[in-house]
């Protein structure tokens, strides 16, 4: 058993080496492949992690009413939290309101002359509401039109949030469906195109495969060399992917960082993270389908 | 015993070809035989049939008593591996050396490394190419590619050599050599089958005979002569 298995390593590592040209192209179109793929797989992460940016940017702010004191603020900030789908609740005291408003306008004479003629503070307190994910908006939005916010709520725009959130789902998607669909459409392409390349190096092997069945070799004998050879191209191809892929992705970082300026993402960061599964789920996808290819390639001469 | 028997074989392919028809005859344990006829008249064919690389459409194939008519995939290497074949375009693995196509036919059947290390030196002995043994086929002329392959069919020490055309694609000289060398096989006990359309190696042979003719046995003489028509 020993005996026939290095055979087969054998005469797969002979058969790579002594058709070095065939196997370098092989490697080439597996490698190109490998890195559309791989491609895919950035352009998929960038658009979900600008979303989730996105979606970390939305709020609900909710305007109380001025008269309420302090003790019921606290109250309705603890029901609030309550609602389904809450993430957290930042308080925005009048105070506060006040001094990030005459901040903001302190340019402008007419609006501190204002102030001073109302002479007392005319803002009141405010809850920013950010939720769980995008659907949790749509609760909470329900939630607080309810009746039993009616009392405390003197300002909510709703309707503006709505509007926004929903155009956020839309957006993401058709995201979503616009990435399956080329995902979709460049696997089948990748597919073909390493199917083709397999069958065509099997058939390269055509004669050969005859020539062994003339002298007696078994379809396993036969088989396992070319099987192990697809194999061989397929782990070749994912180091040489790899091998392009980090320098590429380091290139394209400062254009990340500026398309996600005010966030930390680091796209080498995530693929250096999470490299135990997505080289390994390349290789495995890589291997399978080169040896299904030689498989079915096979079968049509190793009938006599 | 008869070592080979054809019953009534016959072998049509689709659009109502028939390539032999009604073949019957026997060749009996360290025979030579040469199965003579012009081009397309069915010799290699039933050739394809004995080492069951066609099925066989009507009749029966014994070889040594099994009968191979109706061999499942799995037995077919069992069946080449007591059938050494040489064709006329030699069918050498070209990737692979002298002494690797040889012991090719060895490591197939899980012949182990000092075994192989014995035999191939022997089989290149006697087919004087056991200085070239580290060459690749294109580095070879056509007689010694030749010689190869008849080397690799005897690795398995098979009962039954099948030569279809050897000489084909040869010179005189390096035909000569190729059947001196078929001789020298069957004299050391191998059933030799020898198809050509070579008349003067069949008549210099002075061994049996068997004429083809439109997929037929036109003749069948033990010291016979090749009449062209």
């Amino acid at each position: 058993m020993l005996i026939a298995i290095y055979r087969v390593f054998r005469f797969a590592g002979q058969n790579f080496w002594r058709n070095i040209w065939l196997s370098v192209v092989t490697v080439t179109i597996l490698t190109l492949s490998l890195l559309s793929v791989a491609a895919l797989s950035v352009v998929s992460t960038l658009s979900v992690e600008a979303l989730s940016k996105l979606e970390e940017k939305i709020n609900v702010s909710v305007y109380l009413k001025p008269q309420l004191k302090p003790s019921e603020i606290e109250d309705v900030k603890k029901q609030m939290q309550e609602i389904p789908g809450v993430k957290e609740i930042v308080l925005v005291t009048a105070d506060d309101a006040l001094q990030s408003f005459t901040e903001r306008y302190r340019d402008n004479p007419l609006i501190a002359e204002s102030l001073i003629a109302i002479g007392a503070n005319p803002l009141g307190a405010s809850l920013s509401i950010k939720a769980v994910s995008d659907q949790g908006y749509k609760t909470i939005l329900n939630e607080l039109e309810s009746d039993k916010y009616k009392s405390y709520i003197q300002e909510a725009r709703f309707g503006d949030y709505r509007r926004i959130i929903s155009s956020i789902n839309n957006l993401t998607d058709k995201l979503k469906r616009i990435g399956y669909g080329v995902s979709l459409a460049f696997g089948l392409i990748a597919l073909l195109v390493v199917f083709n390349t397999i069958r065509l190096n099997i058939y390269t092997h055509r004669e050969e495969i005859g020539i062994m069945r003339l002298v007696g070799a078994t379809s396993w004998f036969i088989r396992a060399p070319l099987m192990v050879e697809s194999v061989m191209y397929a782990a070749l191809a994912t180091l040489i992917s790899a091998l392009i892929f980090y320098p590429a992705i380091h290139a394209l970082q400062p254009y990340v960082s500026s398309f996600f300026s005010g966030f930390d993402f680091s796209l080498v960061g995530y693929y250096a993270a999470n490299w135990h599964t997505f080289w390994p789920s390349l290789f495995v996808g890589a291997s399978l389908l080169s040896i299904v290819a030689s498989a079915v390639a096979m079968r049509k001469y190793l009938k006599t | 015993m008869a070592l080979i028997e054809f019953r009534n074989v016959s072998k049509y392919y689709p659009g109502n070809i028939t390539a032999v028809k009604d073949i019957t005859l026997t060749i009996e344990e360290g025979e030579f035989v040469s199965m003579v006829g012009q081009s397309g008249t069915g010799k290699t064919t039933l050739i394809k049939l004995l080492i069951a690389a066609e099925p066989v459409s009507e009749g029966r194939i014994l070889v040594a008593s099994w009968d191979i008519t109706h061999i499942k995939p799995v037995e077919v290497p069992i069946l080449r591996k007591q059938i050494g074949v040489v064709f006329q375009d030699y069918k050498l693995i070209l990737s692979k050396t002298v002494f690797e196509n040889v012991a090719f036919a060895l490591e197939v059947s899980n012949a182990n490394i000092e075994k192989i290390n014995s035999i191939v030196p022997q089989l290149l002995k006697i087919v004087g190419l056991h200085e070239k043994s580290d060459r690749f086929p294109h580095e070879l002329s056509g007689g010694e590619q030749q010689r190869v392959v008849i080397a690799r069919a005897l690795a398995h020490r098979p009962k039954i050599l099948v030569a279809d055309e050897p000489t084909g694609n040869l010179d005189s000289i390096n035909s000569k050599e190729i059947i001196d060398l078929l001789k020298k096989i069957n004299e050391f006990g191998t059933t030799v089958i020898l198809v050509t359309h070579n008349k003067d190696i069949v008549n210099e042979l002075k061994r049996r005979v068997i004429m083809i003719d439109q997929g037929r046995i036109q003749s069948d003489h033990q010291k016979g002569r090749y009449l062209l028509k």
